[in-house]
């Protein structure tokens, strides 16, 4: 398989069920959306599928490619492929971003393959000068200090860095502003390829117009009770929720 | 070449406490002027009425005293292999030997025995050193001289049944300049003994010392650090401190801010692992009116290991204006760690600013979890986490290529993945 395909997952935090025989297919070379009201449980499904010790999986399945993840430990989800951009990134002090970065990637790395300070440095500053990331932010604290669009950039700067399989942004869009929105964007919709699937996790249509979906779904309770096209984005923009709701209770 | 001075039979509280051991060492230092053989007799009789452990002694307050005891060691270390370092002699710079000193110049360190220790609880260990060292460095720095090339001091443990006392003496005239690195460790035979290093600094108006210590003796070594820092007008004492190493270290630091302008910074941190103690007691004394002191000490505790550390900020009546900070984090990163702080203010004077705070945390669950999932290895992980909480004080170091020797050192203090 070439997907991350979700099956019949229910999850719960604290003995609070959040999750409810969630179904989801995520092919790589496709963009997918989550949209939904707040408490539905978008940020469960990523911290559920990243391997977060504090959410308990019930039933059901996560499958990136062939390997099943429900149970894995967060880093060896990482390692497998699939990176989480932080809704809230958490800053860490006295670490720098180089120096996490870099053993983000020396993890990685196999008996046989070394790792080069030149080539990494290259790369990062290659990387951070299209994010539009100051160069000086490199021996800076991991966003200790930072403003919420420089957190969401550096998100974005290690996805590209790590060059994971599968991305899950949650809420990347919270917290930018229109040029910020435009410059992440223009990072992930680089990432998109033939050998990578993207879940873009929003509550606003604003930023799909950047970054243009293949499919958009709706989650409300837990599961996913709506996919359409990119237009659904535009129905929700316009109509809220509240008619989801009335076709589910109907 | 070692040599050691055996012991006699029937020892006190240790050999060092029997009449004949310190007879024949009195002999084999008869080549030493009359006051130092006075000053040796003096302290060793001071010692031995010590009236021995107090049950209840808040200096050692939280610290298992029996692990520091002196009945461990069996053998005096002579060897002055124990402290190496680049003799200097020119352009106002002196960087000698005491003993060298000594018989150069016999009458040239009288004042030792006026010197004061930091008198924070080990008085057993100042006494001794006073009565027992052998080595020791001597570094005096002329007037209105700024030596810009780093001094480096090696200091090394003796063999495991052994204790070397060794007595430094710093003298910073007024507007001098020095860069000290003072290296702790144990060579690679056996070298696991009790090491006692007192110090005495004295930093003249408008003096600047910036001094690092690296403590990385063998985890089976005992360690005692006493230091008495006197800061004079308009002076500036940074103390770097890096306490990595040693099954048991007592680190006693006292700065005493004599005159108005003084500024004293104290900077240390700890990694401990295995079953560690690291029990460190200060004080930043202000005696004199617009002193500053800044304390931080950070502790990072694996495994079993246990650190103590009593601060206390002293505030004598006439020193007015007087602005004093204690800081001390730690950061537990086992369940069977321990961690004791006992901050203390003690304020005599008005128109002040003093404050200290003391705080104790385990590694926080949402820091860990975003270094996981990036994939990094969870020892990976805790090991940058602690690179992290201690890198104020490793960056206090300010100096590129001792930072990353630390850091390397405690890199690999943490398993490898």
């Amino acid at each position: 398989m070439n997907s991350l395909h979700i099956d019949n997952l229910s999850a719960s935090v604290e003995g609070k069920p959040i999750l409810n025989n969630l179904s989801l297919d995520l092919p790589k070379g496709e963009v997918h959306a989550i949209m939904g009201p707040n408490g539905s449980g978008k940020s469960t499904l990523s911290k559920v599928l990243s391997g977060h010790p504090s959410y308990e999986v019930t039933s059901g399945s996560a499958m990136l490619d062939d390997k099943e993840i429900i149970g894995l430990d967060p880093d060896v989800i990482s390692r497998l492929g699939l990176f989480l951009a932080f809704q809230y990134p958490v800053e860490i002090p006295g670490v720098s971003i180089a120096n996490f970065i870099r053993a983000a990637l020396k993890s990685r790395l196999t008996d046989e393959k070394s790792f080069k300070a030149v080539d990494f440095y290259k790369d990062l500053y290659g990387k951070m000068d299209e994010l539009g990331i100051n160069r000086k932010f490199t021996s800076r604290s991991l966003n200790d200090g930072f403003s919420g669009g420089e957190k969401k950039r550096c998100e974005i700067l290690q996805m590209m860095m790590l060059n994971p399989k599968y991305c899950i942004l949650d809420e990347t869009d919270s917290g930018l502003d229109i040029d910020a929105l435009r410059v992440v964007s223009a990072g992930v919709n680089k990432m998109r390829g033939s050998s990578r699937g993207i879940l873009v996790i929003t509550h606003y249509q604003r930023l799909l117009e950047y970054i243009v979906p293949n499919k958009v779904h709706v989650m409300w309770d837990g599961r996913i009770v709506r996919s359409g096209d990119k237009t659904l984005a535009l129905e929700l923009e316009e109509k809220g929720y509240d008619w989801i709701k009335d076709e589910i209770a109907a | 070449m070692k040599t050691a001075l055996a012991p006699s039979s029937g020892t006190s509280k240790s050999f060092l406490g029997a009449n004949e051991f310190f007879s024949s060492f009195s002999d084999k230092k008869s080549w030493e002027p009359e006051w130092l053989s006075s000053h040796r007799k003096t302290n060793w009789n001071l010692y031995q009425s010590l009236s021995g452990t107090k049950s209840k002694d808040d200096r050692w307050r939280f610290s298992p005293r029996s692990r520091f005891s002196y009945s461990k060691v069996s053998r005096l270390s002579s060897s002055s292999s124990h402290l190496s370092f680049k003799a200097v002699d020119e352009s106002g710079v002196l960087v000698s030997s005491i003993e060298e000193v000594t018989r150069d110049q016999p009458d040239y360190l009288m004042n030792f025995q006026e010197l004061k220790g930091p008198e924070l609880g080990a008085q057993e260990s100042f006494l001794l050193a006073c009565a027992f060292a052998e080595n020791g460095f001597h570094i005096r720095v002329g007037r209105n001289v700024r030596h810009t090339e780093p001094i480096v001091i090696d200091h090394t443990s003796p063999r495991s049944d052994e204790v070397a006392f060794h007595r430094n003496l710093i003298v910073m005239e007024p507007n001098s300049e020095l860069i000290l690195i003072e290296r702790i460790s144990s060579g690679n035979h056996d070298e696991s003994g009790f090491l006692t290093n007192l110090t005495n600094v004295k930093v003249g108006n408008g003096a600047k010392l910036h001094r690092i210590l690296i403590q990385n003796l063998d985890l089976n070594s005992t360690f005692h650090n006493l230091e008495n820092f006197e800061i004079q007008r308009n002076s500036c004492l940074r103390n770097v401190s890096i306490q990595l190493g040693s099954a048991q270290a007592r680190i006693e630091t006292k700065g005493n801010l004599l005159e108005t302008g003084a500024n004293f910074e104290n900077y240390a941190l700890t990694l401990g692992k295995k079953d560690q103690l690291i029990d460190t007691r200060t004080m930043q004394h202000h005696l004199a009116s617009n002193g500053r002191s800044d304390l931080v000490c950070k502790n990072a505790l694996l495994d079993d290991s246990k650190i103590v550390f009593s601060g206390l900020i002293k505030v004598d009546e006439r020193a007015s204006f007087s602005d004093a900070l204690q800081t001390n984090r730690n950061l537990l990163m086992s369940s069977d760690c321990e961690a004791d702080s006992l901050p203390g203010l003690e304020i005599l004077a008005n128109e002040v600013k003093c404050s200290h705070g003391a705080t104790s945390s385990r590694v926080d669950d949402k820091e860990l979890f975003y270094f996981l999932s990036r994939g990094i290895h969870k020892s990976e992980s805790e090991k940058l986490i602690a690179l992290g909480f201690l890198d104020e004080i490793i960056q206090k170091i300010n100096l590129a290529d001792q930072i990353e020797i630390v850091r390397g050192l405690i890199s690999g203090s943490f398993p490898k993945n």
